[in-house]
This record gives structure tokens, C-alpha cells and sequence, in this order.
């Protein structure tokens, strides 16, 4: 009887201990995002794109707050650039270039096309915080310094990658990310370096994308200064903003 | 003196002979006219598909068409000239033309579409492809044309921009820094296939040049071949440039579906000719039988007068490939004028195709036919002919004389 009863607590509890896992995954994910985005922030960042047949660097600020799901960037510099701007807001990619003084919005059709000719595309700017609610998470493999989280994308879920893999250390600051299509097959790398205190946080510094379909070809994104938690106007995220040529907030 | 023989039954009882004669020669000009009608709509279909706007074959940067890039581009180098002007000296390039493209994002006043943005040179273009006929609305490009474009009419629509209006696009320069311009549009183009009124904006090649930092840069070169000598030139392009940075495609290496839908087409043509064969090799078969059956006493004679079996059955095989040929050369003659009568007359589908009109099928179709399948339909009836003939040399090859004289 009593082995009855204690077969019966583990089978009821069996799956207790995978949620839990799942949970952790999960809990893992979500603080990796805190930790980068917070839940407001501002930064300005350096992007270089390297191809073999060129390179260029793009340094443009950012205002991001999380909870509502919206974004500006504006690019400071190079010249022939400067002033190009997007908006995230209302689940609309928005987009102002000044020398036609014009807004455009980007359409579905081109959020897989690259951003800014980087490695980056327009679907990681307005997928940024669907990492966590899109994707079932799963530890895969732990060591000493890091663990190894595998994120399927949910069976629905309006997201292009089929599944990532994040590494992230056990300090909760991720260490790389590596994108799988569908089909499971490895389309891009994304590793974290350079770990610097920014307004009082110890985040990575240097993104660095690598395509694995196109060698030679890398981005790195490195993020000069950061501000966290500060509360962003209201007018930051409205299209009368993409039109103000220069940055005031 | 088989063969004379042979000739004597035929002119003897010619209203027999004509009738075997007019019974190939109805089902070999029915089956050319046939094949006719249907190499008439595909080598239409094809010959579209090459003149709206794809070319007979182009030539690329290497690998190019997999991974369009601006990166990959071609220039007027010395060796590329070189190759082309070896070809286009030998008469077998109608016309060439150089183009730049890339991939855009168009902006309307509150939506956008993703299109190829395709620079041309009007000059060389109209001579080298019909886009330009294309054109429903407003003008195509001409000459000294600056920032304006020509857009498919879905993509105008979906854009809703009408005629004079700016048409923003938006796309990245050979460096990958953002490029984008305004364009007046002054032409709206409905050619019927979806790729092309729906995906494509044309501006002058001059002025994307400029916009995508590609000055005396281009992505293609589009010829325009005559069928018969395409695959010549395309090997003569391949020997000179493929090693040497370049590919040389032709359009159906680019587009295989409208080939594959030709091969398709045809060998169901082949299977309902096959049929049809069967059934004019039936009738001919049984002319041939009832001549024979109606000489069963003759035969006999001659046999009881010492004709050997041998003989006798050589004269038949002769007459029969000799009515065999007269009606093959008869059909020929019958089938080929009709073809060229529908040739230049051609054959009024416009009630029938109200839909598939857009696929590059004209409505009216012009008979033309190819010479491979020609010939393979004129062998396979004289085929049919002989083999037709052999049931009654089987049966006169068994004939006893006393029987076949008491034959009725």
C-alpha cells in the first residue's frame, strides 16, 4: 500500500519537476530580458557591417520601453543617414527618411529583409520581447559557468525562427544565441561579449551576428553608453517624432 | 516484275487504290494539323515569356540569379564586349540590352510594397523585349526620361498612386547604405502576369545607377535569340565566360515552368495522338484488307498459273507501301497547307480564352508546327501503313489456289 501511494506521489510529481524545469528555462529568459532591455531604456549604439566587398558603421540612439511594446531609433551618423529614424508602436514598424521628409511603414512583406544592411532584419526589432512568450523553454544542458536553454517556438506563435538556443552564464548575463530555421537548420549566431557596467548594471557590450549562410559577411553592434528605468516621454513614440530632424529627448 | 505488277493493280483499280490513298493521307493531315495548332500555342506562350521581358538568355555575375546581390554585378569589361561582339558579328543576337536591378521597398501614401526595381535603357530595351507595348496607362520610359517609373497596375493599386503622383522608393546602395528617391509615375503596365504587375517597378538605368552608387555597373545582359540558335549561342557564350566569372543562363534555366508545361502538354499530346494513330492505322488497315479480300480469286489464279507464294506476297508489300506513300505524301501536302493557311489566317479563340489569355497565350492562335514533330508523325502513319498491310500478306501468304479460285 504504501509503495502504492509513493508511486502514485512520483507520478503526480513527475511532471512537477519538468514544469518546474520549464519554469526556470523560462525565468531565465525573462531576467536575461530584464537585464538588457529593463523596462525602459535608452542607448546609443556603433553598428559595423562587415562584407567581403565592404564596411560601414551606423551609430544610432535607441529609446525602448518594454512594457508597451514600443521603440524609437534614431541614426546620428554616417551623414548621407543621419536623421533616418524608426518607430515601433501599435505593432507598426514605422519608418522616416529625411531626405524626402517622408514616413513609410514598413509592410509584413519586409520584415524579414535587413535592417540597415546589417546582419540584423526588421523582424528583430519588433520581435525583440516575443523571445519570452512565443517559445516553450527547456534546460538542455548546464555546466559550471553557463546553462543551455532550448527555445521551440510555439505551435502558432507568428515567428520565423523554429527554435533558438541560448547560452546563458550563470550570472544570468547570456552569452550567445543561435538561430535555427524550421527546418532546424543553423541560420545565424548571435555571441555577447565585452561585459562593462552601464548605468549600473554589468550587461555585454559588443553583439556580435554572424550569418552562417553567407561567410564573411558579420555585424557587431556595440553599445556605447545605456541608461535603464528612466521614464521616456510620451511624444518620444508618436509619428510628429520620426519628423524632428535632430534628437532633443 | 513484282513491281510492275504491283503498279498495274494500283493504276488498274485506282478507285481502290485512291481510297486507301485518301485514308492516310486524311489522318496524317488531320494529326499535322493537329500538332499544328498545338505548337502554335506553345511556341507562342514561349516566345512571349522571351520577348515581354525575360530575353532568350542572359548573362549574370556568377551565381547572380541564386543570390541576387549588388555586389555581384558585371561591368563593361573588354572581355565580356568581347565575347558578346563574337556572337552579335555572326548575325545570331537580334538585340541586347543592359540592365540594373534590385530588390526595393515602394511607398505609397499609407502603404508599402516590397518589388524589383529594374533600371533600362529605353533605347536598347525597345528593341529588345515588348514591355514597353505593354503599357495601359500613361507612356513607358523614353529616352532623357529622368526620376520617373513605370509600375505593374496591382502594385499601382495596391500603392493607390495613379498617374503623376511620386511613388517613394526605398532601398540600399551597393554599400549597403540606404538609398531612396521619389519617382514620378507616367506609366502603368498590365501585361497579364502576376510577377510583373505585381512585383516590378522600371526606372531609367541611369538614374538607379546613380541612386545604388553603380555608375557604368549592371547586373544583366538580356538577348534576344531566334529559337534555332539558341542553344548554339548559348554554348558559345558558356565556352568564353563561364570560367571566367560569368553565367550564361538561358530563360528556361531561369524559369523552367513554362518548359516543363510545354513537355507536359506535349506528352499528353503524344498518349491522344498515339490513340488517333490507332484508329486511322484501323482504317487504313481495313481498306487494305477489303482490296485484298475482293483479289482472293485472282490471287489464285496467278498462283495456280505458277506465281509462288514469295512473289505474291512482295506484290502486296509493295502495293501497300506505294499506296502508303502516295497517301503519306498526299496528307503532307493537305496538312502542311492547311497549317500554313491557319498560319496566317490564324484560329479565333478570343470567345473560348477569355481567361488563359493572360497566361502569354494570344487569343488568336497562329498554326506553326515543329519539324521533329512532323516527321515523327509522317514515319509513324507510313509505320501504321505498312504494318497495316501485313494482316493480308499473312493471309496471302497461306492461300491454297484451288480454294481461292472457288473463293467467291
Amino acid at each position: 500500500m504504501l509503495s502504492r501511494c509513493l508511486i502514485l506521489v512520483l507520478f503526480l510529481c513527475a511532471p512537477c519537476i519538468v514544469i518546474a524545469e520549464d519554469m526556470d528555462a523560462k525565468n531565465i529568459i525573462q531576467k536575461v530580458q530584464n537585464l538588457m532591455r529593463s523596462s525602459t531604456s535608452t542607448a546609443r549604439y556603433t553598428m559595423q557591417i562587415q562584407t567581403p566587398d565592404w564596411q560601414r558603421a551606423i551609430t544610432f540612439q535607441s529609446w525602448d520601453e518594454r512594457v508597451e511594446k514600443r521603440f524609437f531609433i534614431r541614426v546620428l551618423s554616417p551623414r548621407k543617414e543621419k536623421g533616418t529614424a524608426w518607430l515601433k508602436s501599435d505593432k507598426n514598424l514605422w519608418m522616416y527618411l529625411p531626405k524626402l521628409e517622408r514616413d513609410i511603414r514598413i509592410p509584413a512583406s519586409m520584415m524579414l529583409s535587413s535592417w540597415m544592411g546589417s546582419d540584423f532584419t526588421n523582424d528583430d526589432l519588433v520581435k525583440m520581447d516575443s523571445v519570452v512568450a512565443d517559445y516553450d523553454h527547456r534546460i538542455t544542458g548546464k555546466n559550471e559557468h553557463s546553462i543551455t536553454i532550448e527555445s521551440t517556438a510555439k505551435p502558432d506563435a507568428p515567428v520565423v525562427w523554429g527554435k533558438i538556443i541560448h547560452v546563458v552564464g550563470d550570472d544570468g548575463i547570456p552569452l550567445s544565441d543561435d538561430y535555427y530555421d524550421e527546418h532546424g537548420a543553423h541560420i545565424r549566431h548571435l555571441a555577447f561579449s565585452e561585459i562593462r557596467v552601464m548605468d549600473g548594471r554589468r550587461i555585454p557590450t559588443l553583439w556580435t551576428m554572424q550569418p552562417l549562410n553567407d561567410i564573411g559577411k558579420k555585424t557587431l553592434l556595440k553599445l556605447e553608453e545605456a541608461t535603464f528605468d528612466k521614464s521616456i516621454p510620451e511624444h518620444v513614440f508618436t509619428r510628429t517624432n520620426l519628423r524632428r530632424e535632430r534628437s532633443r529627448q | 516484275m513484282i513491281f510492275s505488277l504491283a503498279w498495274r493493280n494500283i493504276a488498274r483499280s485506282w478507285h481502290r487504290s485512291l481510297v486507301t490513298i485518301t485514308a492516310v493521307a486524311t489522318g496524317l493531315s488531320a494529326l499535322i494539323f493537329l500538332w499544328g495548332f498545338n505548337d502554335g500555342v506553345h511556341n507562342v506562350m514561349m516566345r512571349n515569356l522571351q520577348q515581354v521581358i525575360v530575353g532568350s538568355v542572359q548573362i549574370h555575375h556568377d551565381n547572380f540569379f541564386k543570390k541576387p546581390s549588388l555586389s555581384r554585378h558585371i561591368q563593361q569589361t573588354p572581355e565580356l564586349q568581347k565575347a558578346l561582339s563574337k556572337v552579335q558579328n555572326s548575325g545570331q543576337i537580334k538585340a541586347s540590352s543592359w540592365r540594373l536591378d534590385t530588390f526595393a521597398l515602394a511607398a505609397g501614401d499609407n502603404v508599402s510594397e516590397g518589388l524589383v526595381l529594374l533600371g533600362i535603357d529605353a533605347k536598347t530595351e525597345a528593341k529588345t523585349t515588348r514591355i514597353a507595348e505593354k503599357v495601359d496607362q500613361g507612356r513607358f520610359l523614353q529616352v532623357g526620361d529622368g526620376a520617373v517609373c513605370v509600375l505593374g497596375a496591382t502594385a499601382a493599386r495596391n500603392l493607390g498612386v495613379v498617374l503623376g503622383d511620386d511613388v517613394i522608393f526605398l532601398t540600399q546602395d551597393r554599400f549597403g547604405a540606404l538609398a531612396a528617391d521619389k519617382f514620378k509615375l507616367i506609366g502603368i503596365i498590365s501585361s497579364g502576369e502576376m510577377g510583373i504587375d505585381r512585383g516590378l517597378a522600371i526606372v531609367p538605368l541611369n538614374v538607379l545607377q546613380n541612386m545604388l552608387e553603380m555608375k557604368g555597373r549592371y547586373t544583366r545582359v538580356v538577348l534576344q535569340i531566334e529559337p534555332e540558335n539558341l542553344e548554339a549561342v548559348t554554348a558559345l557564350l558558356r565556352a568564353s565566360l563561364d570560367h571566367s566569372g560569368y553565367e550564361v543562363l538561358r530563360w528556361y534555366d531561369m524559369y523552367p515552368m513554362m518548359k516543363q508545361w510545354v513537355d507536359l502538354e506535349n506528352a499528353f499530346y503524344y498518349i491522344f495522338l498515339g490513340v488517333v494513330l490507332l484508329i486511322i492505322a484501323a482504317g487504313i488497315m481495313n481498306t487494305v484488307l477489303m482490296s485484298m479480300l475482293e483479289r482472293v480469286r485472282e490471287f489464285g489464279v496467278m498462283m495456280a498459273l505458277g506465281c509462288s507464294r514469295r512473289t505474291l506476297a512482295g506484290m502486296v508489300i509493295v502495293e501497300s507501301m506505294t499506296l502508303g506513300a502516295l497517301g503519306v505524301l498526299l496528307g503532307l501536302l493537305v496538312g502542311l497547307t492547311l497549317v500554313a493557311w491557319f498560319h496566317s489566317v490564324g484560329i479565333d479563340l478570343s470567345a473560348e480564352m477569355d481567361t488563359v489569355a493572360r497566361f502569354y497565350v494570344d487569343p488568336i492562335v497562329y498554326t506553326e508546327i515543329d519539324s521533329n514533330h512532323l516527321w515523327q508523325t509522317a514515319g509513324s502513319v507510313m509505320a501504321a501503313a505498312i504494318v497495316a498491310a501485313f494482316v493480308p500478306i499473312w493471309r496471302v501468304a497461306k492461300l491454297q489456289p484451288v480454294e481461292a479460285i472457288h473463293h467467291v
